[in-house]
């Protein structure tokens, strides 16, 4: 199945070569928003001397965790962000038709070309700033790789729970949805602890960016004890099962052709 | 006139038509806005003075409110329809109609931002209203000075949006672009942090950028900030950016119409 998933991959980023100003758009757009991205701490911290005791190289490390889950979610399963297309232009019945999982098929469908370059991006600026903070050791780095892909894992699931909700509302083929929340998630760029209990709990529990790229870092930094990195896989693992079963529980109201 | 405000009617219902989504729409920016609120408090809760870069949070507050109505006047559906049709080929169809392409596009664009400008009035005058003591009120005069600041701002981010759009026919696909044009607006613009908050070589660079011309400038007129350039010189640049896309719509446009061939068109 993975060798099926890998081989399809690969033919998505072939397809989309031969569009060559498309496809070198996509990878330019994905560095730009990301430095962009990266350039708002800049300015923060160019007016603040630090923010809750966090220094601005623990703050790009959190940037690098988001950028890697995100981009190897962008990657490997762009798909997802499909689903409300596919369940208003009806595609959808051609999902469920298919003698295949059709969780398996929403996910390998399609391929971000942007994910590329802004996995690029996170891949070469964690050991930048793993190397800054002096975590850049063989544990330090060991525990970057699992908490980056107990991140990936987190982003895929609140992406395919986010985009089920279309199954139950009517959006004339996009809904906000998804986007708003991801939206929220991005306030988890910054620490944490500046945040009221309450937003906390949000973006830890609800909207669990916090897990994607705060609590990593806070792992690394050790203001987190290590065995805290279970909580993380434990935290990923249920999301996905939650996220499995809701897009399940949505096919079941799927109502085939439009809804 | 008749004919742009037919089209601005038809775009509204459009955007009507799917109820739960209209509803969504509304609630979404609140979201978004109630974060920014939390993220800039906290920031003003760490200060040990009561300014950062300058600017005071009451004065912070309802620029992030402003700036926030603003930027959120055309969502991102709303804003790649034009190349969404390109990507489509549906664009075919206003190529053919015998009303100018950049009619049809702002009238379009009008009905979307009708629509949603009337929600985002009615936010802002709800935090207005709501949290006075946290907010710096706009004087008169200000509003006054204001509104043709705003529609010139508006005018200059639609001739932007639609430059950026009739790129597509040359990529053959949209999001690039997109995510650019938007990643570039919302720093360079001041949609995410005000533009007197970056250090000084940044903020020359942005000057020299169309961007803090649709949102910077005409918050800075609202709240009587101080923008470095009297405002003739900001009405000026305006008017500027303005001419500049619209000479650069008539020579994409006119590149497009050459090697465009509709069938049976």
């Amino acid at each position: 199945m993975i060798r099926i998933f890998l081989s399809l991959k690969s033919q998505y980023i072939k397809t989309e070569m031969e569009y060559t100003a498309n496809f070198w758009m996509m990878l330019l757009s994905g560095v730009l928003t990301r430095v962009v991205s990266m350039a708002a701490p800049f300015v923060i911290y160019s007016n603040l001397p630090d923010i809750a005791g966090w220094k601005k190289d623990e703050v790009y490390l959190i940037l690098s965790f988001l950028f890697i889950a995100e981009g190897l979610c962008s990657v490997l399963f762009e798909g997802i962000w499909h689903i409300p297309e596919m369940v208003f232009s009806g595609r959808f019945d051609c999902v469920l038709s298919r003698p295949v999982s059709p969780l398996y098929q929403v996910l390998s469908y399609g391929i971000g070309l942007q994910g590329i370059s802004v996995f690029l991006v996170g891949a070469v600026s964690l050991p930048v700033f793993l190397r800054r903070l002096g975590i850049w050791n063989l544990p330090g780095t060991v525990m970057s790789l699992f908490l980056a892909l107990c991140g990936m894992l987190l982003c895929m699931s609140f992406y395919l729970l986010c985009n089920s909700a279309v199954f139950w509302f009517d959006s004339g083929g996009s809904t906000s949805i998804p986007y708003t929340l991801t939206e929220i998630g991005q306030y988890a760029r910054y620490p944490l602890e500046i945040y009221p209990g309450i937003v906390r709990f949000l973006l830890l529990v609800v909207v669990p960016y916090g897990f994607i790229c705060v609590v990593p870092v806070e792992i690394l930094r050790g203001s987190l004890p290590w065995p805290w990195c279970l909580g993380v896989a434990g935290a990923s693992l249920g999301f996905f099962l939650l996220a499995r079963t809701v897009f399940y529980r949505g096919i079941g109201h799927y109502e085939s052709v439009g809804m | 006139m008749r004919t742009f405000w037919k089209l601005t009617e038809i775009s509204m219902q459009s955007h009507l038509y799917y109820r739960t989504s209209f509803i969504i729409n509304i609630i979404s920016p609140a979201i978004l806005l109630a974060g920014q609120y939390l993220l800039w408090s906290a920031l003003y809760a760490q200060q040990a003075g009561s300014a950062i870069g300058g600017m005071e949070r009451r004065e912070m507050f309802s620029y992030i409110l402003i700036a926030f109505a603003m930027n959120n006047l055309l969502g991102w559906a709303g804003e790649n329809t034009l190349s969404r049709e390109i990507k489509s080929g549906t664009i075919v169809a206003r190529c053919i109609r015998p009303v100018s392409f950049l009619t049809q596009y702002m009238a379009q664009m009008t009905g979307a931002l009708l629509l949603q400008g009337m929600r985002n009035l009615v936010l802002v005058i709800v935090g207005f209203a709501c949290f006075p003591e946290y907010m710096k009120i706009p004087e008169g005069g200000a509003v006054l000075t204001f509104l043709p600041c705003f529609l010139l701002s508006v005018i200059l981010r639609l001739m932007m949006i639609d430059v950026f759009s009739l790129l597509c026919f040359f990529t053959t696909g949209y999001l690039g672009i997109s995510w650019t044009r938007r990643a570039l607006f919302e720093f360079f613009s001041g949609a995410v942090i005000p533009v007197v908050l970056f250090p000084e070589w940044l903020k020359r660079i942005a000057g020299c950028t169309p961007f803090p011309y649709m949102l910077q400038a005409p918050a800075a007129v609202l709240l009587g900030q101080e923008m470095g350039i009297g405002l003739p010189h900001v009405f000026l640049l305006q008017i500027f950016w303005i001419l500049f896309f619209l000479a650069l719509h008539g020579m994409t446009y006119g590149l497009v119409r050459r090697n465009m061939t509709v069938a049976g068109g």
